[in-house]
Order: C-alpha cells, then sequence, then structure tokens
C-alpha cells in the first residue's frame, strides 16, 4: 500500500508543481489597496431647505456675489477662504436629504486622480489601517478652499499626508455648468488598508 | 489566481482545511491505484488459472495445480472446496453426497472473506467521497465569516476589502469538489467492477461445485 501513497503523493505534487507553475506569474504580491470614498454634499438650493438658508457662510456667500462680478472667481474664492472657521458641522446626509445631488460621475474621478496623484502616503506597503476624512470645497472655477480634517485618524503624520494631498491639488476643472450650485462640499475619505 | 497565493493568504482555518482536503485527495488516489492494480492482478492470474482449471478436469489432479492454487482467488476458492472435498471423502462415507453443500458453503465463505478484503478501503473512499464537500463548504462559510469581519474591522465594504475573503472562501468549495468527484468516479468504479468480480466468483463455485459433487458421486 505505502507505494501507492507514495505514487498518489507524487502524482499530487506534480500537479500542483505544474499548476503552480504555470500561474506563476500571478504570483505577485497584491500591492497595498488605497481606498477613497468620496460623499458629495452640494448646498441646498436656499429655496428648499430653510436651515440650511440661516446658516452664515451662505449668507456671507450671498453678499459676495452681490458686491462681486460673477466672472472674477479669483476674488470670489479667495473671500471663501476667509469664511470663519469651524463651519456648522451639517454631515453629509442632510444634504443629500434635499433631493439634490452631484450626478457628475467624470468630475468625482477627475478629483480622485489629481488627489491620488499629490497623495504621498506615508504608510505605504505598511501594515498599518488608517482612516480620516479631509473636508474642502471646490468653488465654480474648480479652487479648493476650506481644507480641514474632518475625521481624525489618529496620526499626526497620516493627516498631514491626506491634507497636504488635497491642498497641493489647489485647483480642479471648472465645476459642471449645468451644476447649479455655486461650490461643492466634498468630504473625502482617506483609507490605507493593507 | 494562482494556487499557492490563495492558499498563503488565507485564514488559518481555511488552511487546515485545505490541507486536510489535500490529505484526502492523496489518500482517495492511492486507494484507487492499489484497487485498481489488484483488479487487475485477479483478472491476469485468474486467466491463467481457469486454463488449468477446465484443462485439469479430473479432481485429483486439481491438488497437483501446486502455487496456482494459492496464488489467486479462484484457486483459493477452489481449495477451500477441495479441502471440504477431501474431508467429506474421507470422514463423511455414505453420506457425504447428504452434505455436498457443505462444499458450496466452503468456497462461499472463502469468496466472501475474499471479496471482504477486496472491499477493504472502499468505505474510506465513500466517507471522502460524502465529507469533501462539506469540508469545502465549511472553509467557505467560515471565509465569508473572516470577510464579514474584515468589514467590520475596517470598517469598510469597499470590494477590495470584501473580495480576498470571498474568494478564499470560494476555493476552499472548490478544493472539496475537486476531492469529491474523482473519489466519487473511483467509488462507482471499483465498486462495480468488484460487483462484476462476485458474479464471476459465483458462476465460478457453480462450476467448480458441480464438479466436486459429481466427483463424490463417483467415488460412491
Amino acid at each position: 500500500m505505502n507505494r501507492f501513497y507514495l505514487f498518489s503523493f507524487l502524482l499530487h505534487t506534480v500537479l500542483f508543481s505544474t499548476l503552480g507553475i504555470s500561474t506563476r506569474n500571478s504570483f505577485t504580491k497584491i500591492p497595498q489597496i488605497e481606498i477613497y470614498k468620496v460623499s458629495i454634499a452640494p448646498l441646498p438650493q436656499p429655496k428648499v431647505s430653510g436651515k440650511a438658508i440661516n446658516r452664515p457662510e451662505t449668507k456671507v456667500k450671498k453678499n459676495l456675489e452681490k458686491s462681486a462680478p460673477k466672472k472674477e472667481n479669483k476674488s470670489k474664492s479667495s473671500s471663501w477662504k476667509k469664511l470663519p472657521d469651524g463651519l456648522p458641522d451639517i454631515r453629509p446626509e442632510i444634504y443629500t436629504g434635499s433631493g439634490r445631488g452631484f450626478n457628475y460621475s467624470y468630475y468625482l474621478n477627475i478629483l480622485l486622480n489629481k488627489i491620488a496623484q499629490n497623495w504621498n502616503n506615508p504608510y505605504r506597503n505598511k501594515d498599518v489601517i488608517l482612516k480620516s476624512i479631509v473636508y474642502f470645497e471646490v468653488g465654480e472655477d474648480g479652487l479648493i478652499t476650506n481644507i480641514r480634517i474632518e475625521d481624525d485618524s489618529g496620526d499626526e503624520v497620516y493627516n498631514e499626508s491626506t491634507l497636504r494631498a488635497v491642498a497641493l491639488t489647489k485647483k480642479l476643472p471648472p465645476l459642471p455648468q449645468e451644476f447649479s450650485d455655486d461650490y461643492l462640499k466634498v468630504h473625502l475619505e482617506f483609507l490605507t488598508a493593507r | 489566481m494562482n494556487i499557492f497565493r490563495i492558499f498563503f493568504e488565507s485564514g488559518i482555518a481555511v488552511q487546515i482545511i485545505m490541507v486536510i482536503l489535500v490529505f484526502f485527495s492523496i489518500w482517495s488516489w492511492a486507494i484507487f491505484f492499489k484497487k485498481i492494480f489488484d483488479l487487475r492482478s485477479i483478472k491476469r492470474k485468474a486467466q491463467e488459472f481457469l486454463q488449468n482449471f477446465r484443462f485439469h478436469s479430473d479432481i485429483e489432479k486439481m491438488y497437483n495445480l501446486g502455487y496456482v492454487l494459492s496464488n489467486n482467488i479462484y484457486g483459493r476458492i477452489l481449495k477451500s472446496g477441495l479441502d471440504e472435498f477431501k474431508f467429506l471423502k474421507a470422514n463423511a462415507g455414505d453420506k457425504a453426497l447428504g452434505i455436498a453443500d457443505n462444499i458450496k458453503l466452503a468456497m462461499d465463505r472463502s469468496k466472501a472473506a475474499e471479496i471482504e478484503n477486496l472491499e477493504n478501503g472502499l468505505p474510506v473512499l465513500g466517507t471522502i467521497v460524502a465529507a469533501s464537500p462539506f469540508l469545502g463548504l465549511l472553509g467557505t462559510v467560515w471565509g465569508i465569516m473572516e470577510a464579514f469581519l474584515e468589514i467590520r474591522a475596517r470598517g469598510s465594504a469597499h470590494i477590495m476589502v470584501v473580495a480576498p475573503g470571498i474568494t478564499d472562501a470560494l476555493i476552499s468549495t472548490v478544493y472539496g469538489l475537486l476531492v469529491a468527484i474523482p473519489s466519487l468516479v473511483f467509488n462507482n468504479l471499483l465498486r462495480s467492477r468488484i460487483i462484476n468480480l462476485e458474479s464471476q466468483l459465483d458462476n465460478f463455485i457453480s462450476e467448480a461445485f458441480a464438479n466436486l459433487k459429481r466427483g463424490l458421486v463417483e467415488k460412491e
């Protein structure tokens, strides 16, 4: 019986070796996965949401719109930067509940690609799982403003890298013309996973 | 898809299950090779023996078949019949013909022992056939469970988080089926061959018994 076991064992060894060799090209370590999740929260129309109308930053922006000419995007975006810190912590769910969405996936792809190019993840290829959410706003002209950490990963270096990725991106293509809101609120989740 | 990568990236539970399945596979193939070898050997020796048996229709000359009587199933069955025949002839006297069925019983007993010997290992094969898919399924369930735990741990249901766990889980079922399907074929094939052999042995026993009974009558 032993010789039959030996023969069977050898047969299996040959079989597995053949399978292993034939698929050796795919024997590569899976690269570290970097996951981006984006939550888009466009401002609700003042007519629709009564609460949102009363928000301070909306008022400020409205005043700016009246005072500044429409085409002066730069001055407009720089004014956004002057918006007071500590915007009301309005979760995305509140806005999406208004029925207004941002259905321009091509724009989101550009946004994610540009930020990804600028992200130098300090924990790439390391066995670390971290998550941070960066909040920022994209103006009509594509300028990124109001960048801040919304959800702390607990690691300063990592937080800094995600903030830097967004800050370095600086400018995106102008928002789609069909998009009627003045700017886009983005909650971008940076998740590094093994 | 690389089988080794999938194996090494699986959880410990799935790895253990896969190792057990590989062990089962080696075991079932070994049983199959042994049984096929035994059955071929029986067939080859049987042809040689049956030629001699039919040539030596004289009972006394059957004893002179020598080693051929003990190196194959047919020979051993005939030998048990001849021993009983010899015993009846020496001890039963006139009543020998009345209890001639003892010769057939002796040969049947010998046949049963031989078949039992041949069937040795088949229950193991049957168990592997039945257990392997369930083991694979266990690995799958375990893998899916781990995948869901991963979702909870990472706080993300992204496809890249879920997919590896699901792949590991499914490969376990694939392994289980890869072990079970050949084993099922081997089990059915071997059982049908043994049933065929059993029926041939029955025919042989009838033929031998008729010869031996005739020998008893002639002696009386």
